[in-house]
């Protein structure tokens, strides 16, 4: 058989998995709206797991980071950082998000922010934010499905083609089971991408280099570069690595995708355990990105593009078995993230938008309905994204990661009390101000003396809320009682 | 102005204990002591250049405090359940031999 029917047999194979549990799913699920959004809030320790390292790592990490380092060299090692700090973020930060959507029915990042803040107007910028951010995501994971298959098919699948298949089959899951067909979905690819990732680096370090060691032998002995910051491109430069940690931990933990997760977990010990536990899987997903990249660095120099080190070392010196799992497992990469997308998006436009504004009081299926024509809207939109080529979106995308971001001083003024309290004026000025930074720091002038450009948005956006704050009317002493009385209890109540 | 006592600072020994220990660590991965402390390939750790292996030393360090706490904390909530069912049941052992020897 020939190695490309082989390579895309498999991803196929994946994919008919996942719409068997997408309909399996369905037959599990009731007509109720929390169920559909949020897993019934009861996702347990392993569910959520999975879904949680699933749904951050996205084909970046499996196929970026290794191009990372590829061009960068040992810098990117930094991604270890941020991932700890996600851990430790879900530790203080979610668990209390858990415990305020437990206690008064949030279901999306808007419901906790204009619950506190006392504003529709906080709510439609937050959902705003949200989803803007967030649904060019989709377009970038579309195609990089779209890369996946035309690369294990021998371009004989083309990228659009690959893109919309992958689009179809993840939408089509989501409508049939909701968040539950995600998660389990996810409990797949979060396993898949592990196994594949790891396995495909150390068969391409044994066969080309012997063993780890001996791949960082000959780094040191050809391409020292590599193993010094801020590498040969002088890319991770101190600004650089700290920004990056920040933006890429923080950035990420509030993305609508990853705080709706907070939601669903059964227990605060399920979501303590979980961030106490889940940067041993993050951190250690880069080490065989590691050996690739580096790897490959030596193996193949020159690549035009570099994010592809992976599969064309795969096609060049890895059996067609392996290269066609390893495919599927970045496919499950990219598709875990990608439905997370799709999902939290369709939450936030049914739940804030059209259950807020359009249509109140109608029933639990309505409201479902309406989310899984949402979600064919958004198929629709992120595949037009995904082959428009626009030059707008460049920019975009370039903003998308440091746009969540821009929530952190709201947040952190719902889920710690304190003596000084934020104001909505506070927030809506600082998000304002931080959005602007953003575009001056990451499009007109990229990453001012040497600083991630995300580090110059939030830091302006902190200095506006805090001052605005001041001068401004606080929530009302029965609301702050209400709210930060319940993260009080939360914490410090045993 | 708030009704409660900031969060931002930990209120009890073992967690500003923890805090400080996660900080700590956590400033020797980000700059400058990244650039000034890891920054050569040698002395080779375990086959490793020098950056690589003090980093993964250092994130694995961090880990361990997260799983630490998580673990300081599941404790204390045991605890805490003990000494509740505990008092629960006094209170009710105190009632019952209350009732019984009413009039």
């Amino acid at each position: 058989m020939e190695p490309w029917v082989i390579a895309t047999g498999l991803i196929f194979l994946y994919l008919i998995v996942t719409i068997i549990l997408g309909a399996v799913a369905n037959r599990r699920m009731s007509v109720d709206l929390e169920d559909f959004l949020l897993y019934g809030r009861k996702a347990g320790f392993v569910v959520l797991y999975l879904t949680v390292v699933a749904t951050y790592h996205s084909a970046f990490a499996f196929l970026g980071s290794s191009g990372f380092f590829y061009t960068h060299g040992i810098g990117f090692w930094a991604a270890g950082a941020w991932t700890v700090l996600v851990g430790a973020i879900t530790y203080v930060i979610g668990s209390r998000i858990w415990a305020l959507g437990k206690a008064f029915g949030y279901m999306t990042p808007a419901d906790l922010l204009a619950d506190f803040y006392e504003s529709d107007a906080v709510r439609i910028t937050t959902a705003v934010v949200s989803v803007v951010f967030t649904i060019l995501y989709i377009q970038v994971q579309a195609k990089g499905l779209g890369y996946i298959l035309a690369t294990a098919s021998g371009d004989r699948i083309s990228v659009e083609s690959g893109t919309l298949i992958l689009l179809v089959v993840a939408a089509a899951y989501l409508i049939m089971g909701g968040l539950r067909a995600v998660y389990w979905t996810d409990v797949i690819q979060g396993a898949w991408m592990y196994v594949a990732v790891w396995a495909g680096a150390l068969v391409l370090t044994v066969k080309l280099y012997g063993s780890p060691a001996g791949l960082w032998r000959r780094v040191a002995a050809e391409r020292p570069d590599l193993l010094s910051l801020p590498g040969p491109e002088g890319f991770f430069t101190p600004g650089m690595w700290f920004g990056m940690v920040i933006v890429l931990s923080f950035g990420i933990v509030f993305q609508p995708h990853m705080m709706i997760r907070y939601y669903t977990a059964a227990s605060a010990r399920t979501i303590k355990w979980l961030g106490a536990t889940t940067p041993l899987y993050l951190m250690t997903l880069f080490i065989p990105t590691v050996l690739v990249g580096l790897g490959g660095a030596l193996a193949m120099p020159g690549l035009e593009n570099p994010d592809r080190i992976f599969p064309e070392m795969l096609s060049a010196h890895a059996p067609a078995i392996l290269t066609g799992v390893i495919l599927a497992g970045a496919t499950a990469a990219a598709m875990s993230t990608l439905d997370s997308i799709l999902h939290s998006n369709m939450t936030v436009l049914t739940r804030d938008v059209y259950q807020r504004y359009i249509s109140r009081d109608a029933s639990q299926g309505h409201y479902i309905l309406v989310g899984r024509l949402i979600v064919v809207v958004l198929l629709a939109i992120g595949y037009y994204l995904s082959v428009a080529n626009a030059e707008y979106l460049v920019v975009l995308v370039t903003l998308s990661g440091s746009g969540a971001l821009q929530l952190m001083p709201a947040i952190l003024g719902v889920c710690f009390p304190s003596r000084r309290l934020t104001t909505r004026t506070g927030i809506l000025a600082g998000i304002a101000a931080g959005l602007v930074t953003l575009y001056i720091t990451l499009v007109a002038f990229p990453h001012p003396l040497g600083a991630h450009g995300g580090i110059w948005g939030l830091a302006a956006n902190f200095v506006v809320t805090v001052f605005a704050s001041r001068m401004s009317r606080p929530p009302s002493d029965e609301t702050v009682l209400r709210v930060h009385g319940a993260v009080e209890r939360f914490v410090y109540d045993r | 102005m708030g009704h409660f006592r900031s969060h931002f600072l930990p209120r009890t020994p073992t967690g500003r204990r923890l805090a400080a220990l996660f900080l700590v660590l956590f400033a020797f991965t980000q700059p400058p002591l990244v650039f000034w402390i890891g920054n050569r390939a040698e002395p080779w750790i375990g086959g490793m250049p020098f950056l690589f292996a003090y980093l993964l030393a250092l994130y694995f360090a961090l880990i361990g405090v997260l799983i630490w706490r998580a673990q300081t904390e599941e404790s204390a909530d045991r605890t805490s359940d003990r000494l509740r069912r505990s008092s629960q049941r006094t209170r009710r052992s105190s009632d019952r031999s209350r009732k019984d020897t009413e009039p």
